[in-house]
């Protein structure tokens, strides 16, 4: 095919790009920016403050944990047979297929006073505990949610390794916790930063599960934001928190693609 | 007692359909020793076997007095080359070469860079030594995996179809290199193969398996030379099979009920005596001509030189010396 055929082909998404991307977001984004004191005013505020760093603190949490629970989990699922490994993969999306307000009310179920949890600890006579709206509620239920987007986007970069390089690794002396941290780890690392920043930006800009599990009291950035248009109508202040968003998922995927550039030296050296 | 011996070795998958049955092997030291079949016949299941990637239901692996059947693969400390060289994509060719000797805990960095430089030097790789395996041609990453697996000085070599993915002057070129290597270091070798030519040029004994069986173990030159059955007979080149009767028409003497088999090259055409065939297909090889005879027992497969050249249609008698022929199953 040419390369004018090939343009044509281009010209509907780049449409869609830019009409359907682009405009709505600097079209809400621009009147922010002709007050650049308010983004100070929201920051000098103690109660934006606290929101702003829970949110930055439970996102980068539940990444952390994501990225623990599922870089073992999407490594032992490459090492199953195809057959095993489609139908856990598809096990693993289950909670994506399930509704958010669902997804949260079970949670809810488990964890409140009168829940599993609780019930279970009452039946062997120790104190209740409170779980739900705190940080560890909002944390648990965002790791849910996350797990298998971290899972399913490491397992084909785990599939890719291939079994004879991990093999020869085996052959070589290494023992399997060995063959994991200097052959697996360096080798999925550009993957997990892609997995850790879908993460975390997903986490960040989440609205039902950290309302339903967090309450009112322990509000994260989505929630403040939900207040704004819904409750004040301020659509300003709606959009700075927006952009505020926006900023700490890119700064965690320049913070990511720094560290991968220093434990991956493949794609540098390949000039 | 011999080097290393396999013994009784089963493996299967489902404990019902046997991959190996009872395969006995014996490793030589210092030999290079090929095992050779087409493929599915377990020839890289009895490697794996060895390199301790594959477990097995039944049998022992003995090596050098130390059993071996329960070690795990890291501390088996062999050698292996892998198929598609298995280098390790985000590491330097020098780093791939050390990986080996870092996993041995060796922590003295100028231990590492001199038997790393040594082992690249053999393997003729010195000016790739800080180039990466994406950086690098097949045959060069060929000798990279080569040269990791060395690094260790393990007990045993072990290659996997090591020239299958190189063209056809490359892998002459790499298979006379591994000889070479293999001789310098007097490293006993186990070498996978289905190439008949690429294995009996290169090894000291060729093990010929077949249905998760070996078939015939012995020197290249001995079967070559005498093949055990019919289905190492073809493999060696051999492509005329014919009864004893039909033995005895063409100038043979005894053979019982048994099968005899002969090579293109190896009638005589036009003697006093044989059987009287058509020719009927030719085909022009280079320095001689390989003929298509019908005859009353079949069709004849016969190559001769060109001093003398047949037409199709031609009638011809064949005959064959006794020497030249080989009698299976005696």
């Amino acid at each position: 095919m040419k390369k004018t055929t090939y343009f044509l082909f281009l010209i509907v998404p780049m449409i869609l790009v830019v009409g359907a991307l682009l405009l709505p977001l600097v079209g809400s984004l621009l009147p922010t920016f002709l007050q650049p004191s308010e983004y100070v005013r929201f920051f000098q505020d103690e109660y934006n403050r606290t929101i702003f760093y829970r949110s930055i603190r439970l996102s980068l949490i539940t990444t952390v944990l994501c990225i623990l629970l599922g870089l073992p989990t999407s490594y032992w699922l490459s090492l199953l047979s195809e057959k095993k490994r489609r139908l856990l993969n598809s096990l693993i999306l289950f909670p994506l297929l399930t509704n958010a307000v669902v997804r949260g009310f079970a949670w809810i179920t488990i964890l409140s006073k009168n829940g599993i949890i609780n019930q279970a600890l009452k039946a062997i006579h120790l104190p209740t505990i409170q779980l739900l709206y705190t940080d560890a509620a909002i944390v648990i239920g965002s790791v849910y949610l996350f797990l298998p987007v971290m899972v399913n986007t490491l397992s084909p970069v785990m599939e890719n390794i291939g079994s004879e390089t991990i093999e020869a690794a085996h052959t070589l002396g290494a023992k399997p916790v060995v063959v994991f941290l200097k052959v697996v780890l360096p080798l999925s690392f550009s993957g997990l930063l892609i997995a850790g920043v879908m993460v975390f930006a997903g986490s960040i800009s989440a609205y039902t599960t950290p309302t339903l599990l967090g309450g009112n009291k322990k509000m994260m950035l989505a929630s403040l934001l939900y207040q704004q248009t819904n409750a004040l109508s301020n659509w300003d202040a709606a959009s700075r928190i927006a952009f505020i968003m926006l900023i700490c998922s890119l700064g965690v995927q320049k913070l990511f693609s720094i560290i991968s550039k220093k434990v991956d030296r493949r794609e540098a050296q390949n000039v | 007692m011999s080097f290393g011996e396999l013994k009784g070795i089963c493996v299967s998958y489902d404990n019902k359909n046997m991959i190996l049955e009872n395969l006995d092997l014996e490793i030589h030291k210092g030999e290079l020793l090929s095992l050779l079949g087409p493929s599915g016949c377990g020839k890289t299941t009895t490697l794996r076997v060895i390199e301790g990637l594959m477990g097995t239901v039944g049998g022992t692996f003995i090596l050098d007095g130390k059993d071996m059947t329960h070690v795990p693969v890291h501390d088996r400390g062999f050698g292996v080359v892998f198929q598609s060289y298995a280098l390790f994509p985000h590491l330097s060719v020098r780093d791939n070469i050390a990986f080996g000797l870092k996993m041995r805990k060796e922590k003295n960095k100028e231990l590492i860079n001199e038997k790393v430089e040594k082992m690249a030097a053999l393997t003729e790789i010195t000016p790739y030594l800080d180039r990466f395996p994406k950086q690098l041609s097949g045959g060069q990453r060929q000798r990279v995996a080569l040269a990791r697996a060395l690094v260790i000085e393990p007990k045993l070599l072990l290659l996997d179809e090591p020239l299958s993915n190189l063209d056809a002057q490359l892998r002459i070129q790499m298979r006379t290199t591994i000889k070479r290597i293999q001789q310098e270091l007097g490293i006993t070798t186990i070498f996978v193969t289905h190439d008949q030519e690429e294995c009996f040029s290169v090894s000291d004994r060729v093990a010929i398996m077949d249905k998760g069986k070996i078939v015939q173990c012995d020197t290249p030159e001995a079967i070559y030379h005498k093949p055990a059955n019919e289905m190492i007979a073809r493999f060696v080149g051999f492509k005329n099979f014919y009864s004893a009767d039909v033995y005895k028409d063409l100038g043979g003497t005894n053979g019982g009920s048994t099968l005899c088999c002969s090579r293109p090259s190896d009638f005589t055409i036009n003697a006093a005596n044989g059987i009287d065939g058509t020719i009927e297909v030719r085909t022009y090889l280079g320095s001689s001509y390989q003929y298509e005879v019908n005859t009353k027992h079949g069709f004849f497969t016969v190559v001769a030189t060109e001093e003398k050249v047949y037409n199709i249609g031609d009638e011809i008698k064949l005959s064959i010396s006794e020497d030249k022929t080989v009698i299976i199953g005696e």
